[in-house]
């Protein structure tokens, strides 16, 4: 065998290995690689589809139980703000409401008093600020004269 | 009986997509086994690819575009996972298919004559021996009678190729049985 045919038929490849090996001997190997267990081939259709199908399963299940979870957790987190913000607002509203009540009609007063005189105190300051840059200001002597 | 086209077609828009891979799978069930058998020789194992096959073909069958025969793209990953799990056999175990202890299926099933059933050994070892390449194309072209243009699309390799690969079986097989 030295050149390969470059457009050798099938018969003539058939006819190099049979140069070799019997025809007889060549169809016992095919023959003895067709042995398959009994009802083997009656079954194998089903038993594919049933692996499909489990192969399938697992992950379907398991994006199913994620996207639960997820919901799940989106929920409890969407409460638990709601929660948390409704108690944060009546803690300051109660403080506010607390602190008022609490306080006494007197110290009331007082505080009120207080301010009043602390107020006329810095109303009297603005004013003699106001004044003191009045006369220390050259344009005021020109604007006068 | 339908065509593979039409069953893919069945298969595709959806319809009864089981009955039509289950018709699939019945049409071709066999020669898919048979050719993966003659690769790895063990029914165990020829059994695993086979479901790995029909596995993919069930996964990848909705981007299949009819461009070639059916025929030739499910050969086509028969040849791949046969490939792989030799690969992988080889790597693990050092050997695959048939050694000295084992007694090969067909020596079990001659009649009885010990030259007989020593010729027989002696085929199958010499086949098992072959690259795999070599082999599978040695069986499609031997066993199959597919033509070279549908082998190389099954192999992946070319025409010329393809050629050179059933002449240098048919060669190296006749090396392999002169040796005692």
């Amino acid at each position: 065998m030295n050149k390969i045919p470059i457009d050798s038929t099938l018969e003539e490849d058939k006819a190099m290995i049979e140069q070799l090996l019997s025809k007889d001997l060549l169809n016992q190997f095919d023959t003895a690689m067709k042995e398959v267990p009994a009802g083997y081939f009656e079954q194998f259709p089903e038993s594919i589809l049933l692996k499909i199908k489990s192969d399938q399963k697992p992950k379907s299940a398991k994006l199913f139980s994620i996207g639960r979870l997820s919901m799940a957790a989106a929920v409890l987190l969407i409460i638990a703000s709601t929660f948390i913000f409704i108690q944060k607002s009546k803690t300051e509203n109660q403080i506010a409401t607390i602190a008022l009540h609490e306080i006494p009609t007197a110290e009331i007063d007082a505080y009120v008093n207080s301010n009043e005189w602390i107020a006329e105190v810095d109303v009297q300051n603005e004013i003699n600020k106001i004044e003191t840059n009045l006369e220390a200001s050259p344009l005021s002597k020109d604007s006068i004269n | 009986m339908q065509s593979d086209q039409d069953i893919i077609i069945q298969f595709q828009s959806s319809i009864q997509r089981e009955q039509a891979f289950t018709q699939l799978v019945k049409k071709h069930q066999s020669k898919v086994y048979y050719q993966i058998k003659k690769m790895v020789t063990e029914h165990a194992d020829a059994d695993d690819i086979a479901q790995a096959v029909w596995i993919k073909i069930w996964n990848k069958l909705d981007g299949f575009k009819m461009e070639s025969e059916f025929t030739t793209w499910l050969f086509r990953i028969a040849y791949n996972e046969t490939v792989n799990f030799i690969n992988k056999e080889k790597k693990f175990n050092g050997h695959v298919g048939i050694d000295d202890q084992n007694q090969s299926s067909s020596s079990q099933s001659t009649s009885g004559d010990p030259q007989s059933a020593k010729i027989q050994i002696k085929l199958e070892h010499s086949i098992m021996q072959l690259p795999e390449k070599q082999r599978v194309v040695f069986m499609l072209r031997y066993y199959e009678e597919f033509n070279y243009e549908k082998i190389a699309s099954i192999t992946g390799t070319t025409v010329g190729g393809a050629k050179a690969n059933y002449h240098q079986a048919v060669k190296k097989m006749q090396e392999l049985l002169k040796q005692d």
